[in-house]
């Protein structure tokens, strides 16, 4: 069947399961739209890689318009941001059947997540906010943070609104932020005071290079280490040390709530105005108790910054100046930071540090060293002559010839996909609907045990799997790494297997007196139609291109097959015969590993 | 021997690097496959054996947990400290070491308080001091290569851990051998690859952990056992107990066991069978001891503290360890909350008397655990939990 003919097919399933239908209009031969996709197969393959799960209507629009169109469409979307959700929720009356549902906490995060990975139109904006909270990471379960569940939506958003704009100001948007500065210490972080034994704290120094920025070892732009020309054999070059560390720590210092005065510095909080939460932080200066100017930012010692070929500052170094002794007498707090902002910014790592983990969350775990460079190069300059642009990376990251499925060397394809993901896919594919209009099952309300993440849940600052993560056997063994296989231990592979059957147990319709009134349902009507003898085999592919981009092997086509057909077709009206196949696929080795 | 002994002898053979490997490479795993037969083996070590880890995530302040109690040293110990120094007069005493120098526990209450000590601070202290105890002090160990002043250290005169200061680095390099390599195999990994098959069951790994993935049991080829302390559940939908999903489980796993084309798949398939299996040992071996132990830690639902919890869990798993035929195991338990900065003196007293209750009601009585354990199953807590 011609890859025209097989769209027409698809779009008759489509009209059949009342999904809304798309006028079509075929010229007389079929080319592939600008940028592909060449087939169904990378067709969805693209929408699981930039989507939070492919619908059976994106796959007819993006067949439609090709990824150069969907792309320039979905880089122009704003941003559907969470806490307007949050201070929805909080103007509900009480429930007085749930009490506590209506309340705002880190689950109404949660739900937010949810309801966004699935109705936001912003589709691609929403999936990269998600991997940047991945990469710039902070958690309810440090700083403080717990009991912040608006200051911790704001961070989302900020994610989500600088994510399509440039690295730069995303990264001096996320060091201003009040939710990273309890986070990682840079909250009322003081110049040195060495008579009371007080040093700045280095915390956020060493985590914006370390992780946010440029790692631990000097790369070549193609993400590979460098080698250290002046020691034999294979030795790295490190970045930075205890003094770039040092260096760095001071410039972050002085800052606190905007809105705070100098004299409330040590001890200003949001206690009595929590939309400080909301600005990003600034440092006060100003008269002193005893009329004096006084300032908490560390002026006067020269700060070692990093050092690379290019670098703008001298030998990398800050210079100190005498501490301003009135308002504007001189260069400011904010101006160092931004200085020192510049001098991470622009250091050649970031490129291929931080495009192949942006990789990593949306495309494979092991790219090529090919790969990496185009993306680097992308960031260095996006073909206008700026760099960091961050529309110019994702689009590098998404168009890659070997994101669109070219050969990667002996490098294994693809990655595990995440269970956060795992679920939207599943909600996304088949159009779950909750009675209520909200996503609060009792595992999104309370993942605990039963799904390893939720969005600024990450046990630390390493999120919740580290971007070199091996699992023991062939993949340590081949030098490879998997980083989603962190959290698949015994319990989380158990529980989250379990938690898979309810989801897709709970279909539309289904009549047990066992299922939940209130539960998120899936729409498995369409699928129901085919579960006969007849038609099973149109099933089984209906799935396999839903849900595996047409990847399913023989073996397992066979299997699905012989397996349903043992299972009597008039069970639950045909509902049974595809609540098993989902389940099993959802489980499966096939499905779970995204290639 | 007793414990002590026995401690400080093995540390001097291992203590380098080199003597660590001088020592696994007389019992590689090719050597003892040759050697011995299965059964032979077991019956070489009758006994068992199971080594505790309790890590520290964040970084125990273990100088104000064991602190100097002779009057110059703890002069020389508060100066440094400030004001979150303990106070001299509100240490919980221990037993003089053999060259006469005096230490004391942390109280576990807030100091300069007027509290009296915690039960379960003085109840460490009385099964430390007393004769022939199970409990020894490891001090003086951890990533460094050699003993190094702040001169050295500026001038990087001696060769230093990579990331020094950095606590989540030092914390790996705490759990690994190898200090100069981002491959990040842990000790307990390693003797798991090389020792695990000494045990009858080669069916369940060596290594298993209550607080999930951990750098000291990565290992290259055995993948721990993670175990959640709040019990072990199964997949429903392939319980074989229950007659419909006989057919769902053989699908399935015809799913697992391939042909799969993709080293990923691969690594997933092993993972989940692996699973499966631990979960239906585990299960039918723990049932006997459901309730046993809740007189040592507390039943289920009273249990509010972490490592109470996961102590339990291990206790439950060593007892059923002639079940599950396994002569040789490494257990980890993590406890996290140890990275107090600034609220160290309000934060940091409870987090040791934990420490302290929980040391204190696994190895008060190691017998219930079984007839055969002849020493405890804990390792003592050294000063170097950092």
């Amino acid at each position: 069947m011609s890859r025209m003919h097989r769209i027409i097919a698809v779009i008759g399933l489509v009209l059949a399961s009342q999904v809304s239908a798309q006028t079509v209009i075929f010229t007389g031969g079929f080319e592939p739209p600008p940028g592909g996709p060449g087939t169904d197969q990378d067709a969805m393959r693209f929408l699981t890689q930039a989507t939070f799960g492919p619908t059976m209507a994106d796959f007819d629009h993006l067949n439609l318009v090709g990824i150069d169109v969907w792309l320039n469409d979905q880089l122009a979307q704003p941003f559907s941001r969470h806490r307007p959700y949050l201070d929805a929720i909080a103007a509900l009356p009480e429930d007085p059947m749930d009490e506590g549902a209506n309340d705002v906490g880190n689950d109404t995060r949660n739900e937010v997540f949810f309801e966004r990975a699935m109705h936001a139109p912003d589709q691609l904006r929403q999936r990269v906010a998600f991997a940047l909270s991945e990469i710039l990471v902070v958690s309810d379960q440090g700083g403080g943070l717990a009991g912040e569940p608006y200051a911790l939506a704001h961070y989302y958003d900020l994610l989500g609104e600088h994510g399509f704009g440039n690295y730069r100001e995303l990264l001096e948007q996320v060091t201003l932020s009040p939710v990273m500065g309890h986070y990682l210490s840079m909250f009322g972080n003081r110049k040195p005071d060495l008579a009371n034994n007080i040093r700045p704290d280095e915390n956020y120094a060493r985590e914006i290079m370390q992780l946010f920025s440029i790692g631990l070892v000097r790369l070549n732009s193609n993400g590979t280490d460098m080698d250290d020309p002046n020691q034999a054999g294979f030795q790295t070059i490190p970045t930075f040390n205890q003094q770039t560390i040092q260096g760095f720590a001071h410039v972050f210092t002085g800052f606190t709530f905007t809105g705070c005065e100098v004299r409330e510095f040590e001890y200003c909080s949001a206690w009595t105005h929590p939309e400080r939460w909301f600005e990003p932080m600034s440092a006060p200066e100003g008269a002193w108790w005893d009329d004096i100017y006084r300032v908490w930012h560390a002026y006067p010692e020269d700060k070692q910054l990093l050092v690379y070929p290019g670098v703008a500052l001298a030998n990398g170094i800050l210079t100190g100046r005498p501490a301003p002794t009135a308002l504007g007498s001189g260069v400011t707090a904010q101006q160092d930071l931004e200085a020192a902002l510049d001098n991470v910014f622009n250091h050649p790592n970031v490129g291929p540090f931080f495009g192949r983990q942006l990789i990593q969350r949306l495309v494979t775990s092991n790219p090529s060293p090919t790969y990496v460079s185009h993306v680097a190069a992308a960031f260095n300059n996006n073909g206008l002559g700026v760099r960091g642009d961050m529309k110019a990376v994702i689009r590098a990251v998404l168009t890659d010839p070997e994101a669109r499925g070219a050969a990667t060397g002996t490098a294994p394809r693809g990655k595990l996909r995440e269970p956060l993901l795992r679920m939207t896919q599943l909600w996304r594919a088949f159009d779950a609907t909750d009675p209520a209009n909200r996503y609060n099952d009792w595992f999104v309300w309370w993942p605990g045990q039963y799904i390893p993440q939720s969005p600024l849940h990450a046990r630390t600052v390493f999120n919740f799997f580290l971007p070199d993560y091996k699992p023991a056997g062939e993949i340590t063994a081949g030098g490879w790494v998997a980083p989603e296989f962190q959290i698949q231990t015994d319990g989380y592979v158990t529980n989250f297997s379990n938690v898979m059957d309810w989801l897709v147990w709970n279909y539309a319709g289904n009549p047990s007196p066992w299922a939940d009134a209130d539960a998120t349902k899936i729409n498995i009507e369409a699928e129901r139609l085919l579960a006969g003898n007849a038609t099973i085999d149109a099933m089984i592919e209906r799935l396999n291109l839903l849900l595996m981009s047409g990847s399913m092997s023989t073996h397992m086509k066979t299997t699905l097959r012989s397996y349903l057909l043992s299972i009597p077709a008039g069970e639950e009206n045909g509902a049974r015969r595809v609540w098993e196949a989902l389940w099993m696929i959802m489980v499966s080795p096939e499905f779970v590993i995204e290639k | 021997m007793n414990r002590r002994d026995l401690l400080k002898k093995s540390l001097c053979l291992a203590a380098s690097t080199a003597g660590f490997g001088a020592l696994s490479s007389r019992f590689s795993l090719a050597h003892a496959a040759t050697m011995y037969s299965k059964s032979q083996r077991y019956l070489l070590g009758n006994d068992y054996r199971a080594l505790v880890c309790v890590f520290l995530y964040g970084g125990n302040d273990s100088l104000n947990f064991i602190v100097p109690r002779d009057v110059p040293a703890h002069a020389t110990y508060a100066a440094t400290r400030g004001s979150i120094a303990v106070p001299r007069s509100e240490l919980v005493s221990l037993t003089p070491t053999a060259s006469g120098a005096a230490y004391g526990l942390h109280p576990g209450v807030v100091t300069g308080a007027s509290n009296p000590p915690h039960a379960s601070m003085t109840a460490l202290a009385t099964l430390f001091n007393q004769p022939g105890s199970p409990l020894a002090i490891v001090a003086n160990t951890g990533p460094l290569l050699y003993p190094t002043t702040k001169t050295q250290y500026n001038n990087e005169s001696v060769a230093l851990p990579p990331q020094l200061f950095s606590h989540d680095d030092q914390s790996a390099w705490w759990q690994t051998p190898t200090a100069n390599s981002f491959d990040r195999i842990g000790w307990g990994g390693i003797l798991a690859d090389r020792f695990g098959i000494s045990n009858p069951n080669q069916n369940l790994a060596m290594t298993i952990s209550t607080d999930g993935d951990n750098v000291y049991q990565t290992a290259a080829d055995v993948v721990p056992y993670f175990v959640s302390a709040w019990g072990v559940n199964r997949i429903d939908n392939i319980n074989p107990t229950w007659s419909e999903p006989t057919a769902r489980r053989d699908a399935l796993y015809q799913l697992l066991n391939g042909p799969l084309g993709n080293p990923l798949e691969r690594t997933y398939a092993t993972g989940f069978k692996r699973t499966v299996s631990n979960y239906e040992q585990v299960i039918s071996a723990l049932q006997p001891s459901e309730t046993t132990f809740d007189t040592i830690f507390g039943a289920d639902d009273a249990i509010d503290d972490d490592l109470t919890r996961q102590l339990k869990m291990v206790a439950r798993l060593i007892s059923a360890r002639d079940t599950l035929q396994m002569t040789r195991q490494i257990f980890f338990v993590g406890l996290g909350g140890f990275d107090t900065h600034d609220s160290q003196a309000s934060a940091h007293p409870g987090l040791l008397a934990a420490i302290a209750n929980g040391l204190t009601s696994s190895i008060k009585r190691p017998s219930r655990w079984g007839s055969q354990i002849r020493s405890p199953a804990l390792p003592p807590v050294s000063s170097a939990e950092r």
